[in-house]
This record gives structure tokens, sequence and C-alpha cells, in this order.
């Protein structure tokens, strides 16, 4: 999992900039607004968002999980 | 060997597990695309015809003509009483108090009607009785004023100079939803309340209301059109019972689409999922694939077999998507009850069905078709190793049948969409992101087969499960990536705007708006305020309600009447807007071009025009702008061009007239109070309130903080509906002024603060 942790926080990252940087360019841009983000609350989301897909992953991967190996390796 | 239909089915439905096991994934994705979908039209569909078919009933009439600040002269009200059976009534912004106790005060809106309202629809009270306009001094008020006031039926309550009687509290009011926002909650009076409150008097910012029900086969645009025509200066706003309320129709119909291709984006991620699924699906098979081409299945027919499996799954998936998708409108419907009209229950709309079926279809087969494709052009000996030596390559001959795929979805998403160029730009800029992500992965995938290999073995596996054959990677960058990417957006943008409006608004603005000062009573009016709070910054502007009604080079100027189309931006040529004179430059505004007039100007009449109206109609200094005023037309010459700053949250006019034009037609003013910090007290905010509607019957008292505490949120939320209703529109133009548009919001009304500034903007407010 250890390579999917990676994966998911560099695309935490990338969503983090490529939302955060379309979302500044719809509201100074388009709505001629101040760029006032509540930081916390982004964090938040974008957390309950990765921690959603991650208990998905998880729930999904249960069974693999479970199995033993030689039960595996004999369905090979 | 070519397999029969039969045969074909006989075999799917053999290796089919009805308990779809490797294919839940694929139907999770389609349940939930095609509900949302299907729910989406279902419910976009079912208001929009409530719109159309009950056009009638929300009107109150077939054709319906307002007139502001004035009542229908002689001739006029003739001509409409010809056309049919004709209702006449008025609504108004007034206050309401307990008698004798001044600080228990509430805005209303107040709507006077006559015996024969409501032409069409049924009004009932809370306690369902059917009941029309009410008799005497009685007044229907509605839960609000009960609730704020603390008044029950059988109780007083003072309006303007009159002293009504709560005869009910409001139930259901068939017009309710055309009448669009109110400032307070609405006060019905008969026609012998309102003259009582004496609140109808030369310049109150009154709007007559003539509702007619025509005869059967009478055309209510053409006869609306015919009195236009007729009393060209009157400055009717004319409203049929096809729309009967064109902003919400708008609204709908724009909100639907927009959620239309939010749902669609949301299905094509699940697409990737889909594809995933029927891998996986038909890597599990690899061995009866390959057994079955070994005995002599031809590529044609396990693409078939498993095409079926796959058309079987998947047309379970959407139809289950369907029942979802219609179950959940009439809790939706429940949910939106009394803000959008839709009928209670379950309601079917094969159009919006069909349409969130083809789309769930056309994903699914899309997102199928490369595992499908790779499946039946390896041969069987490919598929035996594959274990071993993992099949590559085999995107080719899915490229065809992805790309038209695609290209249905996307054809299927303009061709369907009312606002063809926003789907487009929409579906644009999410395949823009696709391919940034895939490429994103693509290299992800490189860079961890090019990073040197670490020594530890969990390390190395975990690296090396970025980039080995058959990784996810690049399916997992997308998916995720514009998933999380999106959700930052939208979070982003919202908190933007919520601290936007959170810090611009309370600072700037004022402690209370006052609307229908009479000229004769500020004196007094400044007199309470002043005792109350000496530091107290008062704002006083006079307020006109006029149309424009040509505009253009002397001796060629353009009628608004005969424009078939108004020109981009010109939005205040739409009906009637707020006009006001000043000898000085008002706040907040700057002069672009031309000269102001000097204090006492006694020439030709002049006019200052807001510069971006001036952009819009090609305006240019010495062109001549006509309105009319309670239906005498007046003629000014553009003096200056103004850049007004809408966010001042002060008054704002598109046209300032030169006090020689227009003082002499009745009007009345507005005022602003802005108290000092100090003079924030309940003491102070009682001594004002109390002071002006006990001296002032017929002005009301708007006070904003109040406002805040209980209308923050749903300003809030109108503002973002507002906002992003008008991104719609920028998205729609391609040539969007964005700022000009969200400041036609924000400024229509005087100012972007007030209750009256958000919520008016939604409808049509008397300052603009």
């Amino acid at each position: 999992m250890a390579e999917y942790v990676l994966l998911g926080a560099l695309l935490c990252a990338l969503a983090l900039a490529l939302g955060s940087g379309v979302a500044w360019a719809v509201v100074v841009w388009l709505f001629e607004f101040d760029w006032l983000p509540d930081w916390p609350r982004i964090l938040g989301v974008l957390g309950a968002g990765v921690g959603l897909v991650m208990a998905l992953a998880i729930g999904g991967s249960l069974g693999l999980l479970r199995s033993r190996p030689a039960q595996v390796l004999r369905e090979l | 060997m070519n397999l029969s239909r039969g045969a074909a089915w006989t075999l799917a439905r053999r290796g089919l597990d009805w308990r779809f096991k490797g294919l839940r994934l694929l139907l999770v994705c389609l349940v939930l695309g095609t509900a949302a979908l299907s729910a989406i039209g279902t419910l976009t569909g079912a208001i929009e015809r409530e719109l159309a078919t009950r056009g009638r009933e929300m009107l109150g009439a077939d054709v319906e003509f307002t007139l502001a600040a004035r009542t229908p002269a002689r001739e006029e009200r003739a001509a409409i009483a010809a056309l049919g059976d004709v209702s006449e009534g008025a609504r108004l912004q007034a206050m309401a108090s307990v008698p004798g106790e001044q600080t228990r005060t509430t805005p209303i809106e107040l709507k006077a009607v006559d015996a024969k309202w409501p032409l069409y629809g049924r009004f009932t009270l809370s306690d369902g009785t059917v009941a029309r306009a009410p008799a005497g001094l009685t007044a229907w008020i509605a839960p609000g004023v009960a609730d704020r006031l603390g008044v029950k039926v059988g109780d007083s309550l003072k309006v303007g100079e009159a002293v009504l009687k709560v005869g009910g509290v409001i139930g259901s009011e068939p017009d309710r939803m055309a009448e669009g926002f109110s400032l307070g909650p609405t006060v019905i009076v008969g026609t012998a309340a309102l003259d009582a409150s004496r609140l109808v008097q030369p310049g109150s910012m009154v709007r007559s209301k003539l509702r007619v029900k025509l005869p059967p086969g009478a055309d209510p645009v053409a006869l609306g059109d015919g009195i236009k025509e007729r009393f060209p200066l009157a400055g009717y706003e004319v409203r049929t019972r096809e729309k009967a309320s064109p902003g919400l129709d708008r609204f709908v119909s724009r909100m639907g689409q927009f959620l239309v291709l939010v749902a669609l984006a949301a299905l094509a991620i699940a697409g990737i999922g889909i594809g995933n699924g029927v891998n996986s699906y038909l890597e599990a098979r690899r061995s009866s694939i390959a057994t079955l081409k070994i005995l002599g299945a031809s590529s044609g027919d396990i693409a078939r077999i498993f095409l079926l499996q796959l058309a079987a799954a998947s047309s379970l998936a959407i139809l289950a998507g369907l029942v979802v998708g219609i179950s959940v409108t009439p809790l939706l419907g429940r949910a939106l009850q009394g803000l959008l009209p839709i009928e209670p229950g379950f309601v079917f709309d094969a159009g919006a069905l069909a349409i969130a079926a083809a789309y769930g279809a056309l994903i699914a087969l899309t997102f199928a078709a490369p595992p499908l494709v790779r499946a039946r052009s390896f041969p069987a000996m490919a598929l035996m190793r594959a274990r071993v030596s993992p099949l590559a390559g085999g995107w080719r001959g899915a490229v065809l049948p992805v790309a038209l795929g695609l290209g249905g979805i996307a054809a299927l998403a303009v061709l369907t969409a009312p606002q063809k160029l926003l789907a487009a730009g929409f579906l644009g800029g999410a395949a823009a992101l696709f391919l940034l992500l895939s490429a994103l992965g693509w290299g992800v995938q490189r860079l961890a087969a090019k990073v040197p290999r670490p020594k530890g073995a969990i390390a190395r596996m975990a690296l090396a499960n970025l980039h080995r054959p058959g990784a996810q990677t690049s399916a997992l960058v997308v998916a995720l990536g514009f998933g999380l990417s999106a959700f930052v957006l939208l979070a982003g943008v919202q908190t933007s705007l919520d601290g936007n409006i959170a810090q611009r608004v309370p600072n700037k603005a004022p402690d209370y708006f006052v609307l229908d000062l009479p000229r004769s009573r500020v004196g007094e009016f400044d007199a309470i305020v002043r005792a109350a709070a000496p530091g107290a910054e008062i704002r006083k502007v006079p307020a006109l309600r006029g149309s424009i009604v040509a505009y253009g080079p002397q001796g060629a100027m353009t009628r608004v009447a005969d424009l078939k189309q108004l020109p981009d931006n010109a939005w205040p040529l739409r009906g009637d807007r707020g006009l006001t004179y000043a000898d000085e430059v008002p706040q907040g505004n700057v002069l672009t071009a031309g000269t102001w007039w000097a204090k006492d100007y006694a020439g030709e009449p002049l006019v200052s025009v807001d510069d971006d109206l001036g952009k819009a109609l090609d305006l240019k200094l010495g062109d001549r702008i006509a309105v009319s005023i309670l239906g005498v037309e007046r003629s000014a010459k553009i003096a200056s061009f103004r850049r007004i700053d809408w966010e001042n949250m002060g008054f704002n006019y598109v046209l300032v007239f030169s006090p020689n034009a227009i003082a002499d037609a009745p009007h009345n003013l507005a005022a602003t109070v802005s108290l000092p910090e100090g003079a924030k007290t309940p003491e102070v905010r009682r001594a004002i309130l109390g002071g002006l509607v006990k001296a002032l019957p017929s002005s009301s008292v708007i006070e904003s903080g109040r406002c805040w505490g209980r209308r923050a949120r749903s300003w809030a939320r109108w503002a973002r509906r507002s906002l992003r209703r008008r991104a719609l529109r920028c998205f729609r133009g391609w040539r969007c002024w964005p700022a000009r548009s969200l400041r036609r919001a924000n400024a229509r009304p005087m100012t972007m603060s007030s209750c009256a500034c958000w919520g008016r903007a939604a409808g049509s407010f008397w300052y603009c």
C-alpha cells in the first residue's frame, strides 16, 4: 500500500495546486472578487475525499488481504 | 466458427454470474451515475413543465400589466379592461407594527388585491379555508409576520396609517412564485385597507398591477404588445402566462443543464472504474476465452458473448439507476417545495430517462471497449501465457469504438443542452483535464521505471507496482486527480465567496435603509436619527422610477420598443428602473468622460450615464436619452459618463440627471443611516426604529444588521446561486464581461449588501 499512499499524497498536492489554480481564476478573473479561501475548510474537504477513497479501497481489498497465500497459489 | 445470436446468448447467459461477481464495480458506477442523471433530468423537466403548464396560475392571469410608481390612467385602464376580466391590485414595500408598540415592527410586502383576485388558482389560509381578498380592514398575513410580531388571528396590526385586523394566516398563495423575491413577508389586504393606510401617495414606490383573464382563444402576447404599442410612454411591464416567471424559468433550465454536466463528469470518472471493472472481469475469464478460441470460436464470437454479458449487466444497472432516479425525485421535490414549482409525487419523464439511459449505455460501452477489444484480438496461446507473459498492446483496435463512444457522449451532451456552447466548453475543459492527468499518470509510471531500485524489498515492490505491466497508476491518477481537483475547486470558490461576503458586506453596509421618505419630512427624519445617534452618517437621494424609451444621437434616436433584441449588457433597457438627480458626482463614482453640471444648473436637461451602459449602447457625449417617468417622456443630453463602484454599498444609479431634468416629478427619497460604532446599541436602535416608524408610517425602515443576523446565510446561498447563474451566462457568451455581469447582479439595487440588494437582484428592485 505504500506506493498508493505515496501516489495519493502526490495527487492531493496536485489536486490542491490544480483545483486552487482554477478556483483562483474563477474567483479573481471571472467574478472579480478577492481570493479569500478558507484553507482549513479546503484541506478538510480534500482530506475527507481522500479518506473516503481510502476507506472504499481498503474495504474493497479486505477479501484479498484475508486470502491465504496457499489458496491463491493453488488458483494460479 | 461463427456463433448464431442464440448460441452466443446461451453461452453468455451460462457464463454470466448472476450475482455479478466481478462486475459489481461496473454496476455501482452505472447505477449511481444513471440515477443522478435521471433524477436531475426528471426534476428539471418536471419543474419546467410546471412552469409552462401552470403559468396561468403562477401569474394569476393570462396577461399582467405592471406600472411603477403610479396607478393606470383612465384611458389605459379602459383599454386593458376591454381585453377581458380584470383584477386590479398593487404591491409595495411597507412596515407593519403592533399598534402602540413601535419597536415591534417588521418590513413587509404589502399586496393589495380586489374582490376578483385570484383570477386563477386558489388562495387558502393556513387552516385550509379557501379565501379571496380580505374585506374592509382585514388582512391575511404570512406566517413570517405572525412570528416576527407575535400576532395571531384577531389581533391588530398597523400598516401605514391603517390599523388592520389579522383575519388569517396565509397558507397557499397561487401567484407567490411569480411575484419574485420580497423584502419581507407578505400581508394581503383589500383596496379599502390600502386606501386607509395612505401609503400610496404621489412619488411612493408602488407597483400597480392589472391582471387580465382573457377570453378563450385570445393571444396574450399579441394583446400585451398591443397595449404597449398603444401606450408607449406608459412604461408598462407586460408578462404573459407563457412566461410567468422568466427569471425562474431561465434559472431552472441553466441549473439543470449545469447539474447534468456535473453528473456527466462524475459518470465519466466512473467510466474509468467501469473500464477497470470490465478489465478485471475479462482477466478472470481469460482461461474461458482461450478455451473458446481453441474450440474454434472466432474473435467476433468472443466479442459477441462478452458484449452480451456486459450489455445484460449494464442494462440491469441502468434500469436500477432509472428506478432510483425516479424514486428520489419526490424527495427532492418535497425538499424544494415552496422554492420551486413542483408537484409532489412521482414524475415519469420519458425524455429525461431516455437521455440518462443513453448516457449510461454510452459510458459503459465506451469504457468497456478497450478490454473487450483486447480480449478478442489476442490468440488463445497468448491468453494462456498471459499470467507469466502479460499481454501488451492491443489498444489500437479500441481507438475507433472509444472515439465513437466519446463522440456520441459529446454529441448527446451538446445536442440536448439548451446552451450548446456551455456544454461544449465544459466537455472541452473536462477533456483537457483528462489529458493532463493522463500525461501525468504516464509520467509517474515512466519516472518510477527509471528511478534506481531501492534496497529494501517493500520499497522495491512498491516502486515496481507503479510501473509494472498492468499497473493501474494512470487510471488512478486520472480518476483520483480529477475527483480531488473538483473538490478543491468547489471548496476554493465557495469559501472565497463566503469570505468576500463576510469581509466586505457587514463592514460597508449601512445600519438602516429607509425607503419612501417624503421630501417634506426630511427634517423630522434627521432629527429622530440625530437625537438617538448624534454621530450617525445619513445619506439621502431622490428616488424615482422610470424606463428608458429611446437613446442615441438627436434626430436619430433608437426607440427601445422597436428593438427586437436588447444589445448585450444593455440590461437597464429592460423594464423600469431607479432614476435620480444630483448636484454633485455621486459618492463612489468617477467621471470617465465629459463634465458634471454646475450647482443650480438651469440649462438644457443633462444626464450622466453609466460607462458600461454607454459602451453597450454605443453612446457618445452629446447624444440623448429619453426616459418615461409616470407616463411622461423626458429627454436629456448626455453630459458625462461615469464608472460606478457597484460595491461601495451606497446608492448607485445608471442614470443620474441634472436636478432641473426630473426634480419636478413627484417622488420621495431613499436614505441610509450608518451608526457610529459606539451607537450600535439596542437602546439606540430601538429609539431610531421606534421613532421613525411612529413619525413616518408611510416609510419603510429596513434594519440591515437585523437582516444580517437572520439572512446572512440565505444571502450567501443566493449569492452563490447568482454567481453560478452568471458564470453560466458568461460561459454561454464566450465574450462575457464577468465583472460587469456580476456587478449588474449586485448593482440593480442600491447596494450590494442590503437585504434589498441581494434579494431584489433576483427579481426586480426599485433602486437601480
